[in-house]
């Protein structure tokens, strides 16, 4: 049998249409994977900078100075930036700070410049800042254990386990210098534990100490 | 003949894919398509490059910024690149910022490049200005600002001004930045719910 022969010409549009719907298909693929990539594929970002400088652990380090940090558009020059960074993985992480007459905020972000939490002093005006940084299952281990502790503490839980917490301070203001110093200089980053005396509610000198 | 054609349509939906993804991709980023930002005169705020959520476009705009943005509970920020007339702003040319700025425990103004990089003038006393540290402007000058008696009035540009003034250096474009900090800006406050100062021309100058 012979097959039925299409023009010459339809043939032609066809294959222009189907070139140039595979075409368009394709060019969506490209766009959603461009845009999907970029933040991955950032290499100048402030928390990839961060991320590589291998600052010390437990501590709040100044990172002013840093490339990254210097950039205007990227963050206030009239704030000084210290960055502690932190591995869930690990253990929680207790972050405090005294009160202080100094204007602050407190950031919590991921690896990949995602700022998931933050307040600033006036949450804590009253008291200093106490606060815990868990993952889901150190929440629920914590919460398991009855550490009371945390009753006294703002508690964040977080939806992955590396990133760095970034406190704002703000150095201008006349007269404020020793207050910034020392605010700074009591800023704290360490590994939590809970206190053994106020786990509830194992019989024993705990019980004491409940109301 | 056939396998040419077909190698050639391959070739040709693989070059236009290509093509027009990435430009596509890079378009959407560079024009803002898809991100919050809104535009009050002169001024433009993102509002969720802190916290995407699910926002891809959001997501690569920070990366692409590269900062560390600000949560809601810290501040929020504002850049100008351009006069009230639309004129974009220039570090050799002065102006004048009319108006109030909204309610918030601290706020900071500077003035950069579009790189990032400090436009102040050598030995310019700090990094621009802050509400801490600002001559509020007397009852006839707020009446010019025409936002009553809270209003500021603030000089940009290299030649000198009485009360507040940034100073500024180079012929480059200026960008101007308005940090609020502890502010409902953004949260309880709509950011078209908010007046910002005007920014228009001060004393003429050559090339202005």
């Amino acid at each position: 049998m012979e097959r039925p022969r299409t023009s010459m010409a339809g043939q032609i549009v066809g294959r222009t249409l189907i070139t140039v719907l595979a075409g368009m298909l394709l060019a969506c693929l490209v766009h959603i994977t461009v845009v999907l990539a970029i933040p991955k594929m950032a290499t100048t970002t402030a928390s990839v900078t961060l991320a590589n400088a291998n600052l010390p652990k437990f501590k709040f380090s100044d990172v002013s100075g840093m490339a990254a940090m210097s950039d205007a558009l990227a963050g206030d020059r009239q704030f000084r930036l210290f960055a502690c960074p932190f591995d869930l993985a690990a253990q929680p992480i207790a972050i405090s700070s005294p009160v202080s007459d100094v204007f602050w905020t407190l950031a919590i972000f991921d690896n990949g410049s995602r700022n998931t939490y933050s307040l600033n002093d006036r949450l804590t005006a009253s008291a200093g800042l106490e606060l815990v940084l868990v993952n889901a299952s150190q929440l629920a281990r914590l919460r398991e254990i009855g550490a009371q502790e945390l009753e006294k503490r703002i508690v964040v839980e977080l939806d992955f386990d590396q990133g760095f917490a970034l406190f704002r301070v703000f150095e201008g203001g006349v007269g404020k210098e020793d207050a910034l110093q020392s605010f700074v200089g009591s800023m704290q980053c360490n590994p939590f534990e809970p206190d053994p005396d106020t786990l509830a509610p194992e019989p024993g000198p705990a019980d004491d100490n409940r109301v | 003949m056939r396998l040419l054609g077909g190698l050639l349509a391959i070739a040709t939906a693989c070059l236009m894919g290509l093509g027009l993804g990435g430009w596509s991709a890079w378009k959407a980023l560079e024009g803002d398509l898809f991100i919050a930002r809104n535009q009050l005169g002169s001024w433009s705020a993102y509002t969720d490059l802190a916290a995407p959520q699910g926002n891809p476009y959001a997501s690569a705009k920070a990366a692409q910024i590269g900062g560390l943005p600000m949560g809601l509970a810290e501040g929020f920020e504002f850049t100008a690149t351009t006069d009230s007339d639309g004129a974009p702003l220039l570090a050799g040319c002065n102006y004048m910022l009319l108006g109030s700025v909204p309610q918030a425990r601290l706020w900071t103004l500077d003035a950069v490049d579009e790189a990032g990089v400090s436009l102040l003038a050598d030995g310019a006393p700090q990094s621009g200005i802050n509400s801490r540290a600002i001559v509020h402007a007397p009852v006839e000058e707020a009446g010019r600002a025409g936002d009553g008696v809270d209003a500021l009035v603030i000089a940009v540009g290299p030649d000198p001004a009485p009360g507040n003034w940034i100073q500024t250096q180079s012929s480059a474009r200026l960008i101007l930045t308005l940090r609020l900090y502890d502010t409902q800006v953004g949260s309880g406050v709509g950011v078209r719910d908010i007046s910002l100062p005007r920014i228009v021309g001060g004393r003429a100058r050559e090339g202005c």
